[in-house]
């Protein structure tokens, strides 16, 4: 054997070792191997290296790397968000892992509300997906998802999805059917624009959900969209140059494309800025979607649109109450606030809260919406209560958008809605 | 809600086709399929908890942001895990630069080895020797250059095949095999090293 032999056959006893060699060449190595005791010694050492690389102790992926996964995705898509938030494009780019993102979370929820207490706030979300938006990925498919669960998740819920709300008012029987199946709109949207970049930019997307083809893609011939006050017109970015008055539009959307409308809107806007109520079944403002920071968002990019206090005792008094309310009940677990915590989205009626915290309700309220909407997004989807389990998927949801321009005492810089 | 108790059953390509399509479960699924695989290559990389929970979190993040870019000339599998390895080494690099500026050409050499020897106690049972060893394998392996380590990991940790390495990597099959031969002979060195070291006191 050759010095080069010799090189050689060493060199390639590790490939020998792992079944990597051509069928020509380890009968060369075998033969060199019979050989040479040098070379059967390395080989021996070489296996003896790999038995014990081989032998080292497995480290489970600990429970947290999945649910800070989810974190994180989220968070991007959040910061994804906030970088363009005036840009539908970049939405609808991110509307898959949106969804995604949203149905992840879900999965957690149903996990978790199968194992313990109903969640407080819910990420509905995840169906809504991009049903609606013209270049939309398909409906998302929710299913039981094989992760940890967290219940830090339960506390960062996606943007709320209409149709669920929908149906939670029906299970609550704060919506009935008759005042629902008349004219008016079942929700009206107020939202509260601080300049005239954001009015433009509100206008110009309600404006593009007005337009032909936004219904089409909804699917089911729905009706949508009839402004009223200045017409948007499908050309939203005429927009811009008008001077902003109060406009509404009416919308008839199904379901899902209700949730992506909604969504939109809520993302576009500063969460304090955007009130949804009910207008059948309760006093206008009486119920209202509410988003809060749970902790100081991590970066600039959260600065602009989240400038709520954190208001934790808050929220877990409603989540013992709901909780309570519901066939699941127990209280929700006080979780220390996390600083890369995004945002939770919670509907509470307002007042009736207030009040309730005093524990002194005026008499003037109506009732409070005892299961709304905790009592019915607590239930894992999988085994609904009777109310969402006998709602026809097929409802259309009626609400009316009033955009509102920014008032004198406004004081948000122009230059913020531009980012 | 529809639950689609099957996911588990489906290829990797099925649901990396149905998480671009939207279905997050899918994704979810995948998550959950190579959680344990991702975390402990990161960990054998790195040698740390902590770290290798960061590292394999990011790579999953970053899976995620990127699945719709994922068109399936490779594997999920050897995507998934070029994420990791490149997250891995190119924070490695980034805190080894710091540590030698920390450091100024101070330790090196075989010191963390030594430094376990120092900590063996005599006459321990069985059970505590083989975790000794298991210690030392894992030191060994800790002072291996990255590229070498790399390597090993994913063959005799991991069993990729040398094909997947490279993939992984991005490097030719031959510098695979190369790089794995001399990681294990490295590894020989070290662990003789340090057995004579110990044999001494």
């Amino acid at each position: 054997m050759t010095a080069a032999e010799r090189e050689r056959l060493l060199a390639d006893l590790s490939a020998y070792l792992d079944g990597e060699l051509p069928a020509v060449r380890v009968q060369e190595v075998e033969r060199g191997l019979a050989d040479s005791p040098e070379a059967r010694q390395l080989l021996a050492e070489l296996r003896q290296v790999r038995d014990r690389l081989h032998a080292l102790p497995r480290r489970a992926a600990p429970a947290e790397l999945a649910t800070a996964v989810l974190r994180q995705a989220e968070s991007r898509l959040a910061v994804a968000r906030r970088q363009s938030p005036w840009s539908r494009r970049i939405l609808r780019l991110g509307a898959p892992l949106a969804a995604a993102a949203a149905v992840l979370l879900l999965g957690l929820l149903v996990r978790q509300s199968l194992h313990r207490a109903p969640p407080t706030t819910v990420p509905l979300a995840a169906e809504r997906g991009a049903a609606a938006r013209d270049d939309a990925a398909p409906p998302v498919p929710a299913v039981g998802l094989p992760l940890a669960a967290s219940e830090e998740f339960v506390a960062r819920a996606a943007p709320p999805a209409s149709d669920e709300l929908t149906r939670a008012m029906y299970a609550a029987g704060e919506v009935d059917e008759e005042s629902s199946g008349a004219d008016g709109p079942l929700f009206a949207v107020v939202i509260q624009t601080q300049n005239q970049a954001e009015y433009a930019t509100n206008a110009a997307l309600l404006a593009s959900w007005s337009a032909p083809k936004a219904p089409a893609a909804a699917g089911n011939g729905t009706t949508v969209g009839r402004a009223r006050g200045p017409s948007p017109g499908a050309a939203g970015r005429a927009e811009r140059a008008a001077s902003p008055v109060p406009t509404e539009y009416d919308f008839e959307l199904e379901p899902p494309a209700a949730d992506a409308l909604l969504a939109e809107l809520l993302e576009t806007n500063a969460r304090d800025r955007v009130t949804v109520s009910a207008e059948h079944g309760a006093p206008p403002g009486q119920v209202s979607y509410e988003l809060a920071e749970l902790t100081a968002p991590a970066g600039p990019e959260f600065a602009e649109a989240h400038d709520q206090p954190v208001d934790r005792p808050e929220r877990e008094q409603l989540s013992d109450k709901s909780n309570a309310a519901s066939t699941h009940g127990k209280p929700a677990r006080d979780e220390p606030a996390k600083p890369e915590r995004l945002k939770y989205l919670s509907l509470s009626p307002k007042e009736g809260r207030d009040a309730d915290d005093q524990g002194a309700r005026p008499a003037s309220l109506p009732p409070p919406y005892k299961g709304f909407p905790f009592g019915a997004r607590g239930v894992p989807p999988a085994a609904p209560v009777d109310g969402m389990a006998t709602q026809p998927a097929a409802e259309k949801v009626r609400f009316r958008v009033r955009l509102l321009p920014p008032t004198a005492s406004a004081t948000a810089p122009a230059t913020e809605a531009g980012r | 809600m529809r639950q689609s108790p099957d996911e588990r059953k489906l290829s990797d390509a099925e649901l990396v086709r149905r998480a671009r399509d939207g279905t997050a479960t899918a994704f979810a699924e995948l998550v959950t399929r190579y959680q344990d695989r991702v975390f402990n290559t990161c960990f054998r990389m790195c040698h740390n908890h902590e770290d290798a929970l960061d590292f394999a979190q990011a790579a999953f993040v970053k899976a995620f942001e990127n699945l719709a870019r994922f068109r399936g000339g490779a594997s999920f599998y050897t995507w998934l895990f070029r994420i990791v390895v490149n997250l891995v080494l190119s924070g490695r690099r980034a805190a080894l630069r710091r540590t030698t500026i920390a450091l100024d050409g101070a330790g090196g050499g075989a010191r963390p080895l030594g430094r376990l020897a120092d900590h063996r106690e005599p006459g321990a049972a069985s059970a505590g020797e083989a975790r000794e060893l298991q210690q030392r394998v894992a030191s060994a392996l800790e002072q291996l250059d990255d590229e070498f380590r790399a390597a090993v990991v994913l063959k005799d940790i991991e069993e990729m095949d040398y094909a997947a390495i490279a993939e992984v990597l991005g490097v030719p099959v031959g510098t695979v095999k190369s790089r794995i031969h001399r990681g294990r002979l490295m590894l020989r060195e070290l662990l003789r090293a340090e057995r004579a070291y110990v044999d001494r006191r």
